[in-house]
């Protein structure tokens, strides 16, 4: 028998050359007793590893997992560390966090000073294996002997190097001088041979180098791949291989024994966390209900409380409540989401605004007992002040117990094809070319058909070594980066629970694992995320509370409101949250939302999950049949009524899918747990077919129909990674209310919040100026006599609020320059061009920017005058104040309408003169091009042309076709492209700031697009009008 | 580089109001040439200067290869500015789709799928123009290069010895076609002003007088002058797009804003200020050529003969402080073709001594197929001696401790064995036998540096002599046989790799002993076992 103890998963970058799952099924393959992953200076493998374990288990395969790490000191000496127990893992995880910490991302800087100062019986329930270099120190021995008496070996790794004996000689006389006992290794760094080309290009990437630079770095041979037991028989003297045995019986630790332990300060002396908790609970509920709780929501507080207790998730919600506090205190808007936000429990602790009157039905699901899992709170917070919120966290409870989450940067085709190219010794040109064909629709491999199209023969053996190893690459770890905001806060040292690294970040640290790791173990995180909407609805209460004098807050909005959903209906939704995108747009006048049950619906059913799970148009048309009242749903039982008659028979959330599968396939809580895992990483892995079976059996012996199950099993694998959660939906229908109740009865204000919440959203400024305007909002151009940095309400004379844009739409002037600029204003109006210059000690570039912008034109005329007035301003006056050159002023052209157009676009992004389409209309009509009015009244099924700015390209999840919104002067046209015509006139619609369409018009319920059968380029007819396309992936 | 114009609205003609005059020498006493007057309005202090006629060539495809200047597949060339690539220059192929000078690559690419994409070499550029202008010589003697990719030639007298301008031109265009040059051109009396309107692209002119090319200068644009961007995109946002609305700028106006140096352009252009330009002088090699009063039968009188043409060489490359890396010597015949030595040193030289002893070799070795009647010597490039060989010259040192060092050993070697029976090894670092060691080539690794040593270190276990191709043995049972059974020693090497650059390689290689005790490197592929080496 034996146990591997010393194999690199490819955590190990640009080293080890397998995944870890591959690892473990090989080492069960093979017979092998036990495997230690020990990745250098890491962990980050060794989760994955464990769950690989633990689906072996399931299929009655096993394995034993040790965990540990190995080590390059800084002198050259090699060393794999083994963990004996919890201790001797924790110890692990600090001597690693110490090397990590005491080096730039990335890497690791490890002494031997380092074991001996972190104490005298640090490591000792670590195992150690020396790995002795090629020429044995005899030093090393000695030292590792006294660091660590009676747990070292000496590891000896036979390679097929062609002195296998005598270094096998070698090391049994230096064990025998020692009193060291030697083990057998094999420092595998792939599953299997086969994997020599990857470990040899992995190699060649980590050097920098082509292969054929890369020499001795490169390993001779592919011994480095899990061999099988009789070829160890053949290579290693039996007690050799026995020993492996011992050592691995003595290694006891399993990931099993983590348990998260929550922080204690969030507790006030004298209480426990239970009793906390219900005082905490009590006070909102007198909050919240101010006239007496109803019996239903005090039934429900109670059921709730009493969970939580049993499965002692108190402090996390106090946790979470903590932070939410300091955000209230620092007046910084958030909302809570996910399954345990939606509770009562959370309303009543403010850490959501979702009220139960909004949604009686979504708190029928809550943390549930048998689902051992944690419970998720993610907690939005603006996305400008989320920083604060961090700090907060580091700061209450230290940097030694708070850590961010890491985030698994992958292999993508393009990040492959190009660092495998240059291992290939390909030039860099024709890298960049192909990595260039590999588009962001064209999903995850590489394909030959590209390759052609980029001019390479697929058959060349270079071009083929170049697919082959592209394909294996992608999925590879590349690096750790930080996650968005997954907190992990401990009770004690949280090194011992994870090693903490440094991230890129200036005092950021990450720990190991990322978000699925943490799950994966039980342990809990705290989501501190960042929403723009959240900014913006927070600025735009700012405005109205400014102007109008009237407070709002997320709760205080009345829901229901009529003339909102009819707004909604219209599609009428630019800059409302989530709603506004093509998808979602086209999808509002056939739902037809007139609740916030509804909103949640939208929110969820407009995502590549539902789409491709084929839930949309069942949905619509029982929508319809609803309204019309004929919707006669049979279910097939009562259960399956309670899980999908909300959404009128068709699974929409993921919950429901887990819930289906419990209530007519059988699942425990636990197995539907792991088909959610599953359905998220089933394209990763594909091994979502192993619950098919157990599914439609299920089912058929509950009395389902073999349709039904297979209808069911089929949604599953659509919804794939993309299912969307209710708790999340319900949370994000309520931002969707409130801006869209903010932009029905405040656009001026909310228009200005958008724009000073930029970058955020799908539409540019320019779109977003253009809807206020359609709206009937007076929009005033970028003045420095009146424009602040962002944009600001000004009273018009009825009384009404305008808006004025602010300095920061003109390129190239900095907030600081703005900020001086308004300052002197409020001193004293300025009356000339030099005058600003010099009293907001503006530099060279700002004066430029702001006289190309146009924001002189109160001072100095048109935009040529303002730029001969500014060009000429020496920069260095300012030391002069009273010396004004006087000097001849030509008398310039007028600038051309056009010219100002394209200028505005250039400086601004946007303009207030007319729209460009409206100048180019006459040339246009001559090609029968129809505007986006016209196209209203045109007969559905005729073949039209017609033309606009590309506003967004944008391909819905993995579908196949490409959604393209066109605009023009009176208004946006929506154009679908279909994969084929996509390929065929790839240039035409990548390439394209203005593009001529030739399709057929498409009508449905108010809602109209053109489909394409021909793209036309007309950029050039554009010049400069440099109308900005955002493209979403 | 300008910004494209906006090119959808019709031009209106531009009205311009002359500036009110401002006393601007009060402002700036020591800038004569300022004033507020238009910049074309004629100044009584500045003499329009007119003595010579330019005609400029533009080589827009300079930076291309012939064949792909004018192949079907789109190409560019590029020039890396920071972390962007600029395009530098498009063929006529990528000209079609709209790819401009001055554009991203990024951009490039999306206009062209299969683009072609070139690093610029600025050395190549130089040396074709160089090229060029050497034979553009035979039109005039006045040439001046106007790098990267332009010519000037004075034609003022040749016109009347080509017979006027359109004969001229069509005479170089022929010649440029065959060569497959593409080029772009115009006569100008001024030199800036013809290399302006030759890149315009627009149709030839031909411009006598500067009555004339004011009117030219009048609608020429902006970006044929290529200005710094940001003076482009001011002039853009202050509405002027041509030189002649430039011109009607206030000159005083104009050089605070754009800086003085342009408004000279300007006035070098208009040819109110004189502009003097260097002339090209051609790139030199030594030639000499010596006819014989007799036919020379035998190479030592050769060699004396030739003995006064390498003391002229000598004092040649000395008062010219360079160096030679190449002599031919063509000896020429009455009947026979001629009969060609070629030689060649290992680092640049310049002392008759060290041509001698490698021609002495040479000669040795020649018979001569016929007498010869003369002998031309023509040396290659002139080259930087090395700072060694100076010190030589300058010290004494060196050469007189090492008159014979390696390189001079390895030219005499290589006159006796031929060119190519000299090499060098190297080890380099791969773990394949066949890849351990290379040949190198000792011109370029000699100088200054050592001989390779030898270090076998890192292979310790393999021998020594390898064989030149692995010879397959016999075997007994799966047991590798040669004059009888083999004892193993040690093994197996087990060396797989070398998939990136030629066949995979997968062997088990083994030290094997036979009968007599020779030890033997051997190994097995496939089952098929192989004889590599023997140990010493």
């Amino acid at each position: 028998m034996y146990s591997e103890l010393h194999c690199l998963t490819n955590f190990t970058f640009l080293r080890g050359a397998s995944h870890a799952d591959e690892l473990v099924s090989q080492a069960v393959e093979l017979g092998y007793e036990a495997l230690a992953i020990t990745d250098e200076c890491s962990v980050a493998g060794v989760v994955r590893a464990f769950s690989a374990v633990r689906e072996q288990e399931e299929k009655g395969n096993r394995l034993k997992l040790i965990i540990g790490s190995e080590f390059r000191f800084e002198d050259g000496l090699r060393c794999v560390l083994l963990a004996m127990n919890r201790a001797g893992y924790g110890q692990l995880c600090r001597l690693i966090t110490r090397a990590r910490r005491a080096a730039v991302k990335g890497s690791y800087l490890i002494k031997r000073e380092d074991v001996y100062e972190m104490g005298a019986s640090f490591l000792s329930y670590c195992l150690v294996l020396w790995l002795p270099d090629a020429e044995v120190d005899f030093e090393q021995g000695r030292w590792m002997r006294e660091a660590f008496p009676d747990r070292c070996w000496i590891a000896v790794e036979l390679l097929s190097s062609g002195s296998d004996a005598s270094r096998l000689q070698c090391l049994q006389e230096i064990g025998r001088e020692l009193g060291m006992p030697l083990v057998a290794a094999g420092d595998v760094h792939m599953h299997v041979r086969q994997r020599r080309f990857l470990q040899d290009t992995l190699t060649a990437i980590r050097l920098g180098v082509p292969l054929s630079q890369a020499g001795f770095h490169l390993y001779a041979n592919a011994e480095r791949y899990m061999r099988p037991i009789p070829r160890l028989q053949e290579l290693y003297p039996e007690a050799l291989l026995a020993e492996t045995g011992r050592i691995a019986a003595r290694c006891t630790f399993s990931l099993k024994e983590l348990r998260y332990e929550y922080p204690e300060e969030v507790v006030p002396q004298g209480q426990t966390p239970s009793t906390y908790l219900r005082q905490l609970t009590e006070e909102g509920i007198r909050k919240k209900w101010p006239k007496g709780i109803d019996a239903t929501s005090r039934a429900q507080i109670e059921k709730e409380l009493e969970l939580i207790a049993k499965l002692k998730y108190e402090p996390f919600f106090l946790t979470v409540y903590e932070i939410v506090q300091f955000a209230q205190k620092e007046k910084i808007l958030y909302q809570g989401r996910g399954s345990a936000a939606n509770s009562l429990v959370c309303y009543c602790l403010g850490i959501t605004a979702v009220s139960p009157e909004r949604s009686k039905l979504l708190f029928e699901r809550f943390i549930s007992s048998e689902r051992d899992e944690p419970p998720d709170i993610d907690v939005d917070f603006e996305h400008s002040r989320r920083e604060e919120v961090i700090q907060h966290v580091y700061e209450k409870y230290g940097r030694h117990r708070t850590a961010i989450a890491a985030t698994v940067i992958s292999y993508r085709p393009r990040s492959a094809i190009r660092d495998v190219g240059k291992a290939l010794g390909l030039d860099l040109l024709q890298i960049d070319r192909l990595a260039r064909t590999m588009q962001w629709w064209d999903g995850g491999k590489v394909d030959g058909s590209r390759i052609r199209e980029a001019g390479f023969d697929p058959a060349a053996p270079v071009i083929r070594q170049l697919v082959y190893l592209t394909n294996e690459l992608v999925n590879f770890p590349r690096h750790l980066s930080q996650h968005v905001g997954g907190f992990v806060i401990a009770r004690g040292l949280l090194e011992e629970l994870v090693p903490i690294e440094n991230a890129s970040m200036a005092e950021r640290t990450v720990i190991q694992w990322d978000k699925d790791d943490l799950e994966a173990l039980g342990l809990l995180k705290v989501d501190v995320l960042a929403l723009g909407m959240l900014t913006a609805i927070r600025r735009c209460f700012g405005l109205v509370e400014a102007f109008y004098g009237r407070k709002h807050t997320l709760d205080s909005i009345e829901e229901g409101d009529q003339r909102v959903y009819d707004m909604i209906c219209e599609a009428d939704v630019i800059g409302v949250f989530q709603i506004e995108s093509r998808a979602q747009m086209s999808m509002l006048p056939r739902l037809h939302p007139r609740s916030y049950y509804d909103l949640v619906i939208e929110v969820a059913i407009v995502r590549p999950g539902p789409i491709q799970g084929d839930m949309v148009h069942p949905y619509l048309e029982n929508r319809d049949k609803q309204r019309q009242g004929a919707l006669d749903i049979v279910y097939p039982s009562e259960k399956v009524q309670e899980v999908l008659g909300r959404t009128l028979g068709v699974p929409i959330f993921q919950e429901q899918v887990m819930q289906l599968a419990m209530v007519a396939g059988g699942f425990t809580g636990g197995e539907a747990d792991q088909l959610r895992r599953a359905m998220a990483s089933w394209k990763r892995n594909g091994d979502l077919s192993r619950f098919e079976t157990k599914l439609r059996e299920g089912m058929l012996q509950r009395g389902y129909t073999e349709e039904f199950a297979r209808r069911i099993y089929r949604q599953i694998q659509g919804f794939g990674e993309y299912g969307f959660p209710e708790s999340h939906s319900a949370s994000f229908a309520l931002l969707v209310y409130v801006s869209a109740w903010l932009k029905y009865y405040y656009p001026a204000a909310f228009t200005a919040a958008l724009l000073n919440s930029q970058p955020m959203g799908f539409y540019a400024p320019s779109q977003l100026v253009q809807d206020a305007r359609r709206h009937g909002v007076e929009v005033r151009p970028v003045d420095v006599c009146a424009s602040r940095w962002e944009a600001t309400l000004e009273k018009k004379e009825d009384e009404s609020a305008a808006l004025r844009l602010g300095l920061s739409l003109v390129k190239g002037l900095s907030e600081a320059a703005a900020e001086r600029i308004a300052a002197a204003r409020a001193m004293r109006a300025f009356s000339t061009v030099q005058e600003v210059a010099k009293r907001a000690e503006l530099d060279r570039r700002s004066l430029n920017a702001l006289a190309a912008a146009g924001a002189f034109a109160s001072l100095a005329g048109n935009r040529h005058q303002a730029v001969w007035a500014v060009s000429g301003i020496d920069e260095g006056t300012s030391l002069l104040p009273d010396i004004c050159i006087a000097e001849a002023i030509p008398l310039l052209r007028q600038p051309r309408e056009g010219e100002d157009i394209a200028a505005d676009y250039r400086n601004l992004s946007l303009t207030l003169r007319r729209h460009p389409l409206a100048l180019l209309r006459p040339r246009l009509s001559r090609e029968h091009v129809l505007s986006a009015e016209e196209l209203r009244t045109a007969p559905a099924g005729t073949a039209v042309r017609t033309a606009g700015l590309v506003i967004t390209r944008q391909r819905p999840g993995s579908g196949n076709t490409i959604f393209v919104t066109l605009e023009d002067e009176t208004g946006s046209i929506n154009v679908i492209v279909w994969q084929s015509i996509a390929e065929r006139q790839r240039a035409a619609l990548l390439r394209s700031r203005l593009m001529q369409v030739t399709g057929t018009l498409q009508r449905q319920d108010k809602v109209i697009h053109v489909i394409a059968t021909r793209l036309l380029d007309r950029s050039r007819w554009l010049g400069t009008i440099a109308a900005k396309s955002r493209d979403f992936h | 580089m300008a910004k494209k114009t906006l090119d959808l609205f019709p031009t209106e003609t531009a009205r311009f109001v002359p500036a009110a005059a401002v006393n601007a020498e009060k402002l700036y006493p020591h800038a004569p040439l300022l004033n507020s007057v238009p910049i074309a309005t004629a100044d009584a202090r500045i003499k329009p200067v007119h003595r010579r006629l330019w005609l400029a060539l533009n080589f827009p495809l300079l930076p291309f290869a012939p064949d792909i200047a004018m192949s079907a597949t789109p190409a560019v060339t590029v020039e890396t500015a920071g972390n962007t690539k600029i395009v530098l220059a498009a063929n006529i192929a990528a000209q079609r789709l709209e790819i401009v000078r001055g554009m991203r690559l990024n951009s490039a690419y999306a206009l062209a799928n299969h683009l072609k994409v070139f690093n610029r070499d600025p050395h190549e550029e130089r040396r074709a123009l160089e090229r060029l202008a050497a034979w553009s010589l035979q039109y005039t003697s006045y040439v001046s290069v106007e790098a990267p990719d332009a010519l000037l030639l004075e034609v003022k007298g040749s016109l009347r010895l080509f017979s006027g301008a359109r004969a001229l031109r069509q005479r170089m265009f022929s010649q440029l076609n065959e060569m497959k040059i593409v080029a772009t051109t115009a006569i100008a009396p001024t030199s800036l002003a013809a290399v302006w309107l030759a890149r315009s692209a627009g149709p030839y002119p031909n411009i006598p007088n500067l009555t004339l090319l004011s009117r030219y200068l009048e609608k020429l644009p902006l970006s044929c002058l290529r200005w710094p961007e940001d003076i482009c995109n001011t002039l853009q946002d202050l509405g002027i797009r041509t030189v002649g609305e430039c011109l009607r700028l206030p000159r005083d106006g104009f050089a605070r804003r754009m800086g003085i140096s342009l408004l000279q352009e300007l006035d070098r252009a208009a040819g109110r200020v004189a502009q003097p330009r260097s002339r090209y002088v051609p790139r030199e090699i030594y030639k000499a050529r010596c006819d014989f009063e007799m036919e020379v039968e035998n190479t030592l009188t050769l060699r004396n003969l030739l003995d006064p043409i390498l003391d002229d060489l000598e004092s040649f490359l000395r008062s010219r402080t360079a160096g030679i890396q190449a002599l031919k010597i063509v000896l020429r015949h009455r009947e026979l073709g001629d009969t060609r030595l070629i030689l060649r040193f290992v680092t640049p030289i310049r002392r008759k001594r060290h041509v001698e002893s490698v021609l002495s070799e040479r000669l040795e070795r020649l018979n001569l197929p016929a007498p010869a009647l003369s002998v031309r010597v023509r040396s290659g490039p002139l080259q930087e001696l090395h700072s060694q060989t100076l010190n030589e010259k300058l010290f004494g040192i060196a050469g007189e401790q090492a008159p014979e060092g390696i390189p001079r050993l390895i030219e005499k070697l290589r006159a006796r064995l031929g060119e190519d029976a000299v090499y060098g090894v190297c080890q380099t670092e791969d773990h394949r036998p066949e890849q351990a060691y290379r040949k190198t080539n000792l011109r370029t690794t000699v100088r200054g540096s050592q001989p390779h040593s030898l270090q076998p270190t890192a292979f310790k276990s393999r021998p020594l002599w390898l064989l030149s191709q692995p010879e397959a043995l016999m075997s007994n049972q799966g047991a590798p046989f040669l004059n009888g059974p083999l004892t193993l020693e040690r093994g197996p090497e087990r060396i797989q790799g070398g998939w990136w650059d030629s066949a995979d390689m997968n062997r088990d290689y083994y030290v094997m002993r036979d009968r007599r005790g020779v030890r033997l490197w051997i190994f097995c592929e496939r089952g098929k076992w192989f004889l590599h080496g023997k140990f010493g």
